[in-house]
This record gives structure tokens, C-alpha cells and sequence, in this order.
């Protein structure tokens, strides 16, 4: 039996409180079971969706023997195919993610929302993978929807650390060449990249039809810039540094650092693409909830 | 800028530099942190560089400022009134030069203080400020003399030193303070002059002021000039002079002429209410005028056996009391006598160029030499030589007589070889066909003198063909234009002996042509019978001996009276004094003609030319200071203060 070990990115209340709340696709999933997401196959669930003239090859159990002796001709009765959710974690791992404020680091929190994440999902049947990456992709879990694959999710998160510098777009680019089928794609990272070239990839996941959501993990130290003595920054991907008296650069570092974010919530909203905003401070349950309830309002449209 | 506490001011100063300290050493004392938006932080950077650098630059400026007008403020600076401007040395003796003259005795527009209580005061309080064991030296014109001031009360004592009707020379008040500090040799020494800066009294011309200027650089102690000004001058002024007394008995009968000048600083037409006192009796001469001067005569007519008397002639008080009176007095009628001693042609000639004018009981004769030879020559108010070599007991007499006041007037040519009368000492006799011109002479004074009206004698166009010079000039009372003496002037006693290098013979000059020959005689003639009469008139000057001299007209409460304007009796002797003609004259030296005049020596001026009061002129200034710190505080609070920013983050 495996021993049952203490995670500080798990947290059992959270997951009694989201545990009613279902993670729901806003667009047709192709899972490789039958599951609670639609699918754009028709399969053998109990909702009705068309007739089509028999073709040689079909299940001859599919015909519906009541048309054929009213007309003579053979149809067969197609019903709308639920599949399981397949979802792909993509998770930052570079330097710039353990930047840590006052409520932890930006890494610790994404690890929490990636492992309730994961947890609920599993928990309703849907399968998870896990893609870590820096400049390079350090692990790859395949989804799948075991408790075993749930372990090694948890397992492998908490084995990762944050280190090296990122190369955001080529992994995204990356995953979106790598998964065929349909597949939920959540993002977590800072997004300290291009914003044109952030958006390509978005649009490259969407092109390939999968449900893209972003979380968007960013200090709020890094927001506020609240600093009164002189600071040697030191860059967390890099051997860079700066010195600088953060009164004298406060107000330009905070117009360009507004900038990028409304530019990059905008582009996201404008190519689809779910953005939350995942402040360390902020809690989890918060910005969980509001990502779990806005997939059920989008999923009820 | 000066300070009252100036050990504040230097305690303070290097605290301006406390925040680039605290700003240098901020930024060598950086905090690392480890930070993910660097790309942020680098645009920002670039972009605000600049800008930040200079509010960086602007706040520390502010605050060094700030700090810099806190130490002014501390140190409590003063205007630049006299006081700061006074206290602004480190001196441990000051020499206070003070201008007593007449024309200081002008008052400011609340008709309470004249110039020279206003000098005092100022001075007074800047002596104060002092540190003590400073010592004060008092040289004031009225007796130019260095007395050191224990206490400085008694600067304020008006009986000590209140205005007077006396003149000024600065320049003869700063060689006594010259001789002070040699004979003293004080370490640091401050010179204050309180002066009108009337041209008079300073007379840049001179070539003392060289010479003084000079010793003063060669001075081992520091010495340090200070001349406050007190150049402010009433818009109205009426002054009054007597320019001239005579008395003239003619058929028995006596007469009194006085000229009077009256000088005002405006024009346009108005009647002035002229007070005449004759031996106690008062009228009242109403006096149209409407130029600025006006030059008249006022007869007094005398009863017979008339044997002198005095008085005034008075105008209403104004802004400058001291030229608002002006005395007289007169004696018996005096029998004046010229004796021309000539074998020339032009003797007649002479002897009438000398005779007084018609009335005034005078004559002159052409004599021998045996008549001016013994007790003879007592009797005459001047001796003409002309041509003439005299015995070395003739010369002795004649020294005698000139001691005693008599005037003596030589024309060449004289034998050369020995000197004649002591000081002559005859040269060659000179000819040229250009003719000797004369560019320069003495006309305020002495015989070649303007006239009452003011004009100049024509000496410039006298034309000198032959000439012979006194190797020794003596004082040089007109000059060719090459240097050398036309006529001078050797005092002797109380008479003097005049040399003209030149007679009125035709080959040697145009003197026989009478307009600077007659008026050069007359006043000769007059000046020569003064020592007949009882009653001598004189500019006020310090004179120890009329103390003991009675009050007929004037102040009697004065401590030194012949500093002051009035009548004064001794015996028989009786003594006219009133202030010099000069001071009336209100042209000032300007302010640059007198850093001239200091040029080389620690010199600064205060010139005071408005009536402002005391205090706008003495104020300090800590309240502008703590106002421009504040000031600079406040600019600095407000670009420190963080703008609001505004939160653009996204949802």
C-alpha cells in the first residue's frame, strides 16, 4: 500500500468546498470514453440525434425496424455521443515563477490550483495530463483518469522546481502540434513573453479546436511596486541585474506593467481564450470558483 | 551678507551637503532582491532615466537649499542696511570719521532729525553690535582730531558732537586717522565715514587723496573703509550769505554796504521774508526772487562817530537750519593807505589800480624807499615793489611789517643770486614770442578770486610776453601753461608776500590793462587793512583761542564756539564767524568718484540718499529666510509626494 503523503499544495477543505462544482467544457471534447462532455461523434447515449440511410458496414442493431415497415427502407437511429474530458495542464516551471510575495510564491500557488484542478477532474471522470516546461519540456504526463495517474500527478508536482528561464511560446506551440484530439488546455504561468507571440500560439490551440484557459499568476509585490529604499533587482531566468531607486521608476514601471496586462487580457478575451488573473493573495478558492462557474454558465449556453 | 551670528551661519553650512550624503550613501546601501518583470524594470528605466534624474536632482537641490536658508536663518542675516553692512568686518578698533560740517545740519522729513544725528545714530547702533574690547575713535571735522570714545553714550551728546557751522575735509580727517593707526598700529581697523558726500568736503581732486591712498596701502595693520552716505537732500532750500562788508564815509558822512546772496535749489517766483539785525534792532526786507540766486546790497546808514556794531541777516526756518543765517559785524572807519615803490612810468598807473574804490577813506602813493624803511611802513595795507633791490635792513623791516599782517606785492625784474624777502629766489628773465599763457589759477580764494557775482577774472586771456620765475613758487596762486608760477603766495605771520612774474611794463605783459590788475589790488588793499580793524570775519573753524572770546550774537551753549556761526568779543577784538561759502554748494561726489578714491583698499559704501526710515534700512531678514526655506520645503514635498496612479489592471 502507498503511503499517503502530506502535500502543502493540497487542501482538503478546498477541495470539500469546490468538490460540488464540476469542470465543464465549453467547446466538443474528444475523449476516449464515454463521459459527461459532448462529443462531435455520435455515439450510443440516450439522447436522440438523427436518422441516416443504413450503409454497408453499420451495427445492423442500429436499424430501426419500426421506419423500415413503414417505408421499406432501411435507416439507422444515431444518438449523440458524451465523452470524458481530456485536459492538459501546462505548467511553468522557469525561475520567474518562484517569485514570492507576501502569501508565497507565485510557483506554490500555481501548484495548488494545478492539483485541485487535477483532483476534481478525476474525480468526475475526466483525464488530466501534466506538462511542465522551462526552456524545455521537463515532464510530460499524458491524461488519463486513474487515481493511480492522480497520484503521479501530485507526485511529479512535487518534485518540480522552479528554475531556468522559460520559452513560453515554443512550448505552446509545441503542445498545440502534439495534441490531436480535442482537449481542454489550461495554462499556468506569468506570461512575462511577447504578447503578439502569446496570442499566435493561443490561436494556434484554437485553430486546433481545443478549449484554451489561462491563469494568469502574478504578484502582488509585482503589481504595486511599493518599494522606498534603492534595489539591486536581480533577473530570476537570467544573470541580469539593475539598480535602481524604485521611487524615481515607480510610476513608468507601473504604466508599462498596466499596459501589458490589459493588452494581454484583451488579446486573450479577443481569441477566446479564458484569462484569470491569479494573484497569490488572493486565494484559491476565489479564483477557482469563478473559473469552475463561469466553464458551467459558458457549458449550459 | 552679513550675520549676527555668523559662528551659526559656518556651524550650519556644512549641513547642506547632508542630503547628496544621505542621497550617496542610499544608493550604495541597496537591498537585492531576486525580481521576475525585469523587462518592465528595464523600460522603465530607459524611459524615466532623465526625468528621474533631474527630480532626483531637483529634490536634493531643494532640500540643500532648504537647509542653506535654515543656516541663514539661524545665523540671523541683515539687510543691506547699514548695520549688517557695518558689522560685517571683525575689526578690533574702529575709527568713526564724522562730518559736523554745516550741511549736514539738514533734516529728514519729520524736521526731528538733521544728518548728523542721523549718522550717529546708525552709527551707534552698529557700535553696539560690537564685540567687546572693541575700540572706538572719534576723528569729527570740527576739530580733525583722534579722540578715543570710552563710552559710547557720549556719541549721542549733541553738545560733543552736534552739526556745526564749519566745513569739512575728509581727506584731512582720514590723515589723521592715517597718523592714529601708525602711532597706535591696532591689528584690524575699520574706518566709518559719515559724510553728505558734499564735493566740498572731499575735493576728489586733490593730490592728497594719492598720497593718502598710498600710505594706507603701505599700513601694516588691516584697515577697512566704510562711507555711509547721507546723500539725501531737501526738495527746498533757501540758503543766505554775506558775500561782502564794506563801510564808506563820504563828506563826513558813514555808510554800511553788505552784500547778500541767496541760493535756493528751485526756481519760480516767490517773496522771501529777509531778517535784518543791526546792534539788537530787527526789520523785516521783503525779497522778491525768482531765479535760483539773487545777489543784492543792503545799506545801512550810520550816525556819526558810528563805531561799529553787529549782526544778522536771517530767512524762516527749512529743512537745513544752517545756512539760513549769516552775521556781520563792523568797526570804525579805518584810513587805508597803498605804497607803490616804482621808478617806472606806470608807478601812477599802479598807485591808482590800488586805490580803494571811491568813498572808502583810502589812498595810495607812489613813495621812495626810505618811506617804507623803519616804522614807516606800519601805516600801509599793502607796499607795491617794483623793480627794486633792497638793503638787507629795509628787508628786515619789511618781514616785520608782513608778520604783522601787511601784504607785500613784488614785480620783477628782481637781481638774481639772493634771495629777496627770504623766499623769492629770482631765475632768468624769460622771453618768448609765443607769448606765456595762463590756464590756472585759484578762483575761489585769494586775489585772482571770481567775483561777488560769481564771474571768473579774465586771467586766461592776459598775455605774458617776458617773464621772470621764482625758483622757489611757493603757493601758486595762478600758473602758466607750462607748470610755472604766474603769481604766488608766501605766507607770513598774518600778512603774506605775492610774487607775479610778470609787470606792466608793454614789453613784458597786458597787466596795465586793468581787468585783473584793479580787482588783484583791491583785494590786496582790503586784505592788507584788516589788520587795522577791530573786527575780523572768518569761515567757522577749530580754534582753541575763542574760548575765551564773549557770545555777542549766536549760541553761547556750544563747547567749542568757534565752531559755530555767530559774533563773538574779546576786548576790542571782535570776531564774525560763519560757515563757509562752500557748503552751500550742493554738488555731491558721486558714489563711483569715491570708490575711486579707495581704489586698492578694502572699501565699501552705504548711501543712504532716501529718507527711508531706520528701519527698513536696518532690518533683518530672518523672516525671508525661514520664507524661501519654506518655500523650498514645500516644492520639495510636492515632488516627492508619489502621484496617484491609476490601476489599469485588467479584470
Amino acid at each position: 500500500m502507498k503511503e499517503i503523503k502530506q502535500r502543502d499544495f493540497l487542501d482538503p477543505q478546498l477541495l470539500a468546498k469546490l468538490g460540488r462544482l464540476t469542470v465543464e467544457a465549453r467547446r466538443f471534447m474528444e475523449g476516449g470514453f464515454a463521459g459527461r462532455h459532448k462529443s462531435p461523434h455520435r455515439g450510443s447515449s440516450v439522447e436522440f440525434s438523427q436518422y441516416r440511410k443504413y450503409v454497408q458496414g453499420d451495427d445492423i442493431r442500429n436499424i430501426d425496424w419500426r421506419v423500415f415497415a413503414r417505408t421499406e427502407r432501411h435507416f439507422v437511429k444515431e444518438f449523440e455521443a458524451d465523452t470524458n474530458l481530456r485536459t492538459y495542464m501546462v505548467f511553468d516551471c522557469s525561475g520567474s515563477m518562484e517569485f514570492a510575495g507576501e502569501s508565497g510564491s507565485k510557483f506554490k500557488f500555481a501548484q495548488k490550483l494545478i492539483a485541485t484542478l487535477a483532483q476534481l477532474l478525476v474525480q468526475q471522470g475526466d483525464s488530466v495530463g501534466l506538462q511542465a516546461f522551462n526552456d524545455e519540456i521537463l515532464e510530460d504526463l499524458p491524461p488519463r483518469n486513474s487515481p493511480k495517474h492522480l497520484y503521479a500527478i501530485y507526485e511529479t508536482l512535487n518534485d518540480l522546481k522552479p528554475h531556468g528561464k522559460t520559452d513560453l511560446i515554443k512550448t505552446i506551440h509545441d503542445i498545440a502540434g502534439k495534441i490531436r484530439r480535442r482537449a481542454l488546455v489550461i495554462i499556468f504561468s506569468d506570461f512575462y513573453s511577447d504578447i503578439d507571440e502569446l496570442i499566435d500560439c493561443f490561436s494556434h490551440l484554437h485553430y486546433k479546436k481545443h478549449d484554451v484557459a489561462v491563469f494568469h499568476l502574478i504578484d502582488q509585490a509585482e503589481m504595486q511596486f511599493e518599494m522606498s529604499r534603492p534595489v539591486r533587482f536581480e533577473d530570476m531566468e537570467g544573470g541580469e541585474s539593475l539598480i535602481a531607486d524604485p521611487v524615481s521608476i515607480k510610476e513608468r514601471y507601473l504604466t508599462e506593467f498596466n499596459r501589458y496586462l490589459k493588452e494581454f487580457h484583451d488579446g486573450c478575451l479577443a481569441h477566446n481564450v479564458e484569462y484569470h488573473l491569479a494573484v497569490p493573495g488572493e486565494g484559491a478558492e476565489g479564483i477557482l470558483s469563478s473559473f469552475l462557474l463561469d466553464r458551467i454558465r459558458g457549458a449550459k449556453k | 551678507m552679513t550675520f549676527i551670528e555668523p559662528f551659526l551661519f559656518w556651524v550650519f553650512l556644512p549641513f547642506i551637503l547632508l542630503p547628496i550624503l544621505i542621497h550617496l550613501i542610499n544608493r550604495m546601501r541597496y537591498t537585492p532582491m531576486k525580481w521576475a518583470a525585469m523587462d518592465f524594470l528595464f523600460k522603465a528605466k530607459r524611459s524615466s532615466t532623465k526625468f528621474a534624474r533631474v527630480r532626483e536632482w531637483l529634490i536634493l537641490a531643494c532640500r540643500s537649499l532648504a537647509l542653506l536658508f535654515l543656516a541663514f536663518t539661524l545665523a540671523r542675516p541683515l539687510s543691506g542696511g547699514w548695520l549688517g553692512w557695518a558689522l560685517s568686518g571683525e575689526a578690533d578698533t574702529v575709527i568713526i570719521l564724522l562730518d559736523r560740517s554745516s550741511s549736514m545740519s539738514t533734516f529728514d522729513e519729520t524736521g526731528q532729525v538733521n544728518k548728523v544725528e542721523k549718522a550717529i545714530k546708525m552709527i551707534y547702533q552698529s557700535a553696539k553690535q560690537m564685540p567687546q574690547g572693541t575700540k572706538f575713535v572719534v576723528i569729527d571735522s570740527g576739530s580733525a582730531k583722534a579722540a578715543i570714545i570710552d563710552d559710547l553714550d557720549r556719541l549721542q551728546d549733541p553738545v560733543l558732537f552736534g552739526v556745526t557751522n564749519g566745513g569739512a575735509s575728509m581727506k584731512d580727517m582720514l590723515a589723521t586717522a592715517y597718523e592714529y593707526i601708525q602711532a597706535s598700529n591696532p591689528g584690524n581697523c575699520d574706518l566709518w565715514l559719515a559724510s553728505d558726500l558734499q564735493m566740498s568736503s572731499w575735493q576728489p581732486e586733490s593730490e592728497e587723496w594719492q598720497t593718502l591712498n598710498a600710505d594706507f596701502k603701505k599700513l601694516k595693520s588691516r584697515t577697512s573703509f566704510r562711507v555711509l552716505g547721507l546723500s539725501h537732500q531737501p526738495d527746498k532750500n533757501i540758503s543766505v550769505n554775506l558775500k561782502n562788508i564794506q563801510r564808506f564815509t563820504e563828506s563826513g558822512k558813514s555808510r554800511l554796504e553788505v552784500s547778500i546772496e541767496m541760493r535756493r535749489s528751485y526756481t519760480g517766483e516767490e517773496t522771501i521774508p529777509l531778517t535784518i539785525n543791526l546792534n539788537g534792532s530787527e526789520t523785516v526786507r521783503q525779497v522778491k526772487i525768482s531765479q535760483e540766486s539773487l545777489l543784492f546790497t543792503h545799506r545801512f546808514e550810520l550816525a556819526d562817530g558810528d563805531m561799529g556794531g553787529h549782526g544778522f541777516f536771517k530767512i524762516p526756518e527749512d529743512r537745513q537750519p544752517g545756512d539760513n543765517v549769516s552775521y556781520f559785524a563792523y568797526g570804525p572807519s579805518v584810513d587805508v593807505k597803498t605804497a607803490v615803490v616804482s621808478q617806472q612810468k606806470y608807478a601812477k598807473l599802479l598807485s591808482f589800480a590800488a586805490a580803494p574804490p571811491i568813498g572808502a577813506a583810502s589812498s595810495a602813493q607812489v613813495v621812495d624807499k626810505n618811506q617804507i624803511s623803519g616804522q614807516l611802513v606800519r601805516q600801509y595795507s599793502l607796499v607795491i615793489l617794483d623793480n627794486q633791490e633792497i638793503s638787507k635792513k629795509e628787508e628786515i623791516q619789511l618781514l616785520k611789517y608782513i608778520e604783522r599782517g601787511g601784504q607785500l606785492l613784488v614785480f620783477p625784474p628782481v637781481r638774481q643770486g639772493k634771495r629777496l624777502l627770504k623766499f623769492i629766489d629770482p631765475d632768468e628773465v624769460e622771453t618768448s614770442q609765443d607769448e606765456f599763457k595762463i590756464d590756472t589759477w585759484d578762483e575761489f580764494q585769494g586775489p585772482l578770486a571770481n567775483t561777488l557775482q560769481g564771474e571768473s577774472l579774465p586771467v586766461n586771456k592776459l598775455n605774458v610776453m617776458t617773464r621772470q620765475l621764482s625758483k622757489d613758487p611757493g603757493q601758486v596762486l595762478a600758473s602758466y601753461e607750462d607748470g610755472q608760477a604766474f603769481l604766488s603766495r608766501y605766507g607770513l605771520g598774518k600778512g603774506a608776500v605775492y610774487y607775479c612774474s610778470s609787470n606792466l611794463e608793454k614789453g613784458w605783459s597786458d597787466l596795465y590793462k586793468g581787468p585783473i590788475l584793479l580787482p588783484m589790488l583791491n583785494r590786496l588793499v582790503n586784505e592788507g587793512a584788516k589788520k587795522f580793524s577791530t573786527v575780523l570775519s572768518e569761515n567757522c573753524r577749530y580754534d582753541d583761542s575763542l574760548q575765551s572770546f564773549e557770545v555777542l550774537l549766536g549760541d553761547d551753549s556750544k563747547a567749542i564756539k568757534s565752531l559755530h556761526a555767530g559774533v563773538y568779543k574779546s576786548g576790542d577784538d571782535i570776531r564774525v564767524l560763519n560757515r563757509p561759502a562752500f557748503e552751500d554748494n550742493p554738488t555731491l561726489i558721486s558714489e563711483e568718484k569715491v570708490t575711486e578714491l579707495f581704489d586698492g583698499l578694502e572699501f565699501s559704501m552705504f548711501n543712504k540718499s532716501s529718507d527711508e526710515t531706520e528701519n527698513e534700512t536696518q532690518s533683518e531678514l530672518f523672516s525671508m529666510f525661514a520664507f524661501l526655506m519654506l518655500i523650498f520645503l514645500v516644492i520639495e514635498g510636492f515632488m516627492t509626494l508619489n502621484r496617484p496612479l491609476k490601476k489599469e489592471v485588467a479584470a
